[in-house]
């Protein structure tokens, strides 16, 4: 038997010149009635709208879609901890409507340190913000409890990678998913990580070994000599490239090695007296009468000078300085850090060796030497900053603002509150250029702003007319901003 | 007043206006902040000399500004309440300004003299002749419509992915000038229908089929009752006039804001909210229509529920209704919808025994769980019946988050078993879903 509506439908595709409803095929229950409301027409369309209006509303009244016991998902698992607070809940729902990402990263962090847990309905719009910033993914999965687990099984763009092993992203994942995979491996496990590249390098492009190779920079270690040693071998520059400046990172590798034992000689302490024998002056040697090896030059050392401030010689020796370990200076002059760095600044042609010694303690981040090489000689290390004290690195992070670089990298961790002092010493640069230093920056930093900035921020001066109005709406902007973090941190 | 955030970004004419909305709600900008038991108000610091005064009615929620905006409400509006609904310690002030007073005392005044015109007497001869004219040019357009849907029948249904958009789109355009606006609405789901669908014939088939019900009901208009008769005059475009039904009896009550939509139809905005009485298990649907830059007259939050009376259009099964009176807004405690999806689906069944013009109701369900098989979403009941929902993306997460796989209450709308959760009540809180 035909279901009634099915006919309607046939009947109304081919239409009614061509067919009529069939009553036969219908219910029996139904044929009484079907032929009734044709009576008083032999119009076939009309007579087909009338039986098709009984039809609809036949299938209306009975209709039934229900089934039995589809089996319901499993409940997710009580939470341990509480939820935050209403005016916390509030505090959120402004930062993620402002999609402002520093102060969600600032709540996120707030409710994490406070053992609180974000309200259930706020975890697929945090999950999403997961999904598209991988920086705060630790942080909001921290933040929304067992149901925010529990939720992540019913997408799988939620996973986040969490139940892969690295090895299988590295297997099967896409170019990117298998250098982070490998980078978090050389975090966790470098020798594995490396065992692996190496087990699966013949198979890969060149461009991907490049890629791949940079990771190993995480941990490098002198067990990675014998792999990288294999990479000079290959055909690819950029392959071959990356292979040396990493094996020139190692301090025992067999590049730094022989350089080191090339250079030693050529530098060394004079010592002269002076006030006729009653004061020992020391004073560095530089020995500039040398042959490099031949194979010096497959090490990236040249002898070309682009910027002519230095004689050829000078100019290789420089860079021979800039591969050699610092601590190897100090075994080798017996002299400490600070002492060895006022050696080379006695005498102009030795001072202009002193960026090739920052070089070599950024290479082999050495902080001892960054300190002084920072403090002293105003050279920066960015490989060490992050021993730094917070002081020193705002100091550095205000110079480099001056010259227009990217500060966050050296600034203190991203959960760090930077000073009063800092930020408006900051604000009194940024807010000169406001087309440069639009709200957009500070949205991005304002969770390192302290609340108290709230009550200076007017005695910033603009002077020139058609920037101060600029500035006035971003100040605006950034006050509106403070208040949220105030608003956060009173909520928790 | 315990609006969310969300309930208050709800009431932005626009994007635009939600966004600057939030950016007004920052305290350093908004001074003689105060609430009382009846308005919220405050002063905000423009690019001006002075303050625009701004200024809420809690009751009724209405906005007024002394900002040049045109929009309603203005970004101070939303900014204002955005403030308070995040810091309430601002509002502190309980005696509102004179400036405050003075405009709530005209709404009052307003709301009176309106009420006095309600009570004019019509020129009845005049009304009637152009009630005459109308009814020829409906008839005409009828007729129109009649052979076009005689036609299709005719020749089939398969073309109509081609012919049908630009076909219902002219046939709306001619039912607007027949005056028929109900039957203009009704064509015009035929123009927006999504040819590309599977099985939009059934779709199709059922529109055509509420068309043809509703004109050969209205030729036969004179041998049917009152309500019938009057469902049949709102369904083809004779909207019952709002003083005649603030003045027929209402139902009184406390009604639950089950969800609200808002689409666009050319110039004009439609605006459906669906409401629940808690005591007479009564669905309602009442509609605001209002163009750009205008305030819709009533702001119903969902998830509140409003002491109101509300007035019923004529109808087989009253549904279609206007709020006659407000009283105060309060937060949802126990609400109370069908046991089991026997009990929802015999009201509804019961439905539409009772009437062929309903189409989409509201429904809300007490204790359901989600359940799952092949990917495809399922409500649970307490029988454990498992009902399919129309639910996936985002709206599937929401359900999923608040409810924790357990049991919840959810507001559903659809028919014949394609139901979409519109709203989750859980733990004595509503969500939107």
């Amino acid at each position: 038997m035909i279901k009634p509506w099915e006919e309607i439908i046939n009947t109304s595709i081919i239409g009614t010149d061509k067919k009529q409803i069939n009553t036969q095929v219908l219910h029996p229950s139904l044929n009484s009635l079907l032929e009734e409301v044709k009576k008083g027409t032999d119009d076939k369309e009309e007579q087909f709208l009338r039986q098709a209006s009984i039809i609809y509303n036949y299938r209306r009244a009975g209709f039934n879609i229900s089934c039995n016991a589809v089996p319901l998902i499993e409940p997710c698992a009580e939470e341990i901890l509480k939820y935050c607070s209403s005016q916390a809940e509030a505090s959120l729902q402004t930062t993620l409507g402002d999609e402002n990402l520093s102060l969600l990263y600032f709540w996120l962090l707030q409710c994490s340190k406070n053992n609180k847990i974000t309200p259930p309905h706020f975890i697929p719009t945090l999950l999403e913000f997961a999904e598209k910033n991988k920086d705060l993914r630790i942080l909001i999965s921290t933040c929304l409890g067992e149901r925010g687990k529990w939720i992540t099984a019913f997408n799988p763009n939620w996973k986040f990678g969490a139940t892969l092993s690295y090895k299988e992203v590295f297997d099967h994942g896409k170019a990117d998913e298998r250098k982070n995979a490998l980078i978090q491996w050389r975090k966790d496990s470098p020798a594995e990580a490396r065992e692996t590249l190496a087990s699966v390098w013949k198979e890969e492009q060149a461009a991907t070994k490049a890629d791949l190779l940079s990771t190993l920079e995480i941990n490098l270690n002198e067990d990675d000599e014998a792999f990288l040693t294999e990479a000079l071998k290959e055909k690819s520059q950029k392959v071959k490239d990356i292979a040396l400046k990493l094996l020139k990172q190692m301090p025992d590798s067999f590049i730094v090695k022989e350089i080191w034992e090339f250079t030693k000689p050529l530098v060394s302490i004079k010592k002269s007296g002076a006030l006729l024998g009653l004061i020992n002056k020391e004073v560095l040697n530089i020995n500039l009468a040398f042959e490099i090896p031949e194979k010096f030059k497959s090490y990236g050392i040249s002898h070309i000078d682009a910027s002519k401030n230095f004689t050829e010689k000078e100019f290789t020796l420089d860079q021979l300085i800039g591969v050699i370990p610092p601590t190897l200076w100090e075994k080798h002059l017996n002299l400490n850090a600070y002492q060895i760095l006022e050696l080379f600044n006695k005498k102009e042609e030795t001072k202009k060796f002193i960026p090739s010694l920052a070089m070599s303690a950024n290479t082999f981040k050495n902080p001892e030497w960054g300190i002084i090489l920072y403090k002293e000689y105003k050279q920066v290390c960015y490989s060490v900053i992050e021993f730094f004290s917070q002081e020193l690195k705002e100091d550095i992070a205000l110079a480099l603002l001056q010259e227009s670089k990217n500060i966050y990298a050296f600034l203190p961790k991203k959960e760090t509150e930077w000073s009063q002092k800092f930020v408006m010493a900051l604000l009194q640069k940024t807010s000169q250029e406001p087309y440069a230093f639009s709200k957009n920056y500070y949205k991005n930093i304002i969770h390192h702003f302290p609340v108290s900035i709230l009550e200076k921020i007017d005695q910033i001066q603009v002077n020139d007319p058609l920037k101060k109005s600029y500035w006035d709406t971003i100040s605006e902007e950034i006050k509106k901003m403070l208040s949220i973090k105030k608003q956060i941190v009173q909520s928790f | 007043m315990n609006f969310t955030e969300d309930q208050i970004l709800a009431l932005a004419p626009d994007d635009a206006s939600k966004k600057s909305g939030k950016e007004q709600a920052n305290p350093s900008k908004w001074s003689n902040t105060g609430i009382d038991e009846k308005s919220l108000w405050g002063e905000c610091q423009g690019s001006g000399k002075n303050p625009y005064r701004t200024q809420v009615d809690l009751a009724n929620i209405a906005f007024k500004c002394s900002c040049p905006s045109r929009k309603f409400p203005c970004k101070h509006g939303i900014g204002v309440l955005l403030l308070y609904c995040r810091e309430r310690t601002l509002f502190t002030t309980k005696d509102s300004p004179a400036w405050v007073k003075e405009w709530m005392d005209k709404r009052e005044e307003k709301a009176e003299k309106k009420q006095e015109k309600i009570d004019k007497p019509v020129d009845a001869e005049a009304q009637a002749k152009r009630q005459q004219q109308r009814l020829k040019k409906i008839d005409s357009g009828i007729e129109e419509l009649q052979l076009l849907i005689n036609d299709i029948v005719r020749n089939g249904i398969l073309n109509m992915p081609e012919k049908g958009p630009a076909l219902f789109t002219n046939l709306t355009k001619r039912m607007v000038d027949a005056q028929a606006q109900g039957l203009a609405g009704m064509v015009r789901e035929l123009a927006e229908m999504n040819y590309f669908k599977e099985n939009w014939q059934n779709s199709f088939i059922d529109q055509l089929l509420r068309i043809y019900i509703t004109i050969t009901a209205f030729k036969n208009k004179g041998a049917l009752n009152d309500n019938f008769s009057g469902e049949i005059k709102n369904l083809i475009g004779f909207t019952q006039s709002l003083e005649e039904l603030k003045q027929q009896e209402g139902v009184k009550d406390n009604w639950f804001v089950l969800g609200k939509e808002t689409v666009q139809q050319e110039q004009l905005f439609v605006q459906r909210n669906w409401l629940l009485g808690i005591n007479s298990g009564q669905y309602a649907l009442v509609l605001q229509f209002y163009v750009r830059s205008q305030l819709p007259e009533l702001n119903l939050i969902p998830g509140s529920v409003v002491e109101a009376e509300l007035s019923f259009y004529k109808a087989i099964c009253p549904y279609r209704a206007i709020i006659k009176n407000t009283g105060k807004t309060i937060s949802p405690k126990e609400i109370s919808g069908f046991e089991n999806w026997n009990a929802l689906m015999k009201f509804e069944k019961e439905k539409y025994i009772q009437s062929p013009f309903i189409f989409e109701l509201p429904f809300f369900i007490n204790a359901v769980s989600l359940a799952c098989l092949e990917n495809k979403w399922f409500l649970n009941d307490v029988n454990n019946i498992s009902v399919p929902i129309v639910c996936d993306g985002n709206k599937l997460h929401t359900l999923l988050a608040v409810s924790g796989g357990k049991n919840f209450s959810a507001t559903l709308i659809g028919c014949e078993g394609a139901y979409e959760p519109i709203g989750v009540f859980i733990n004595n809180n509503y969500f939107i879903i």
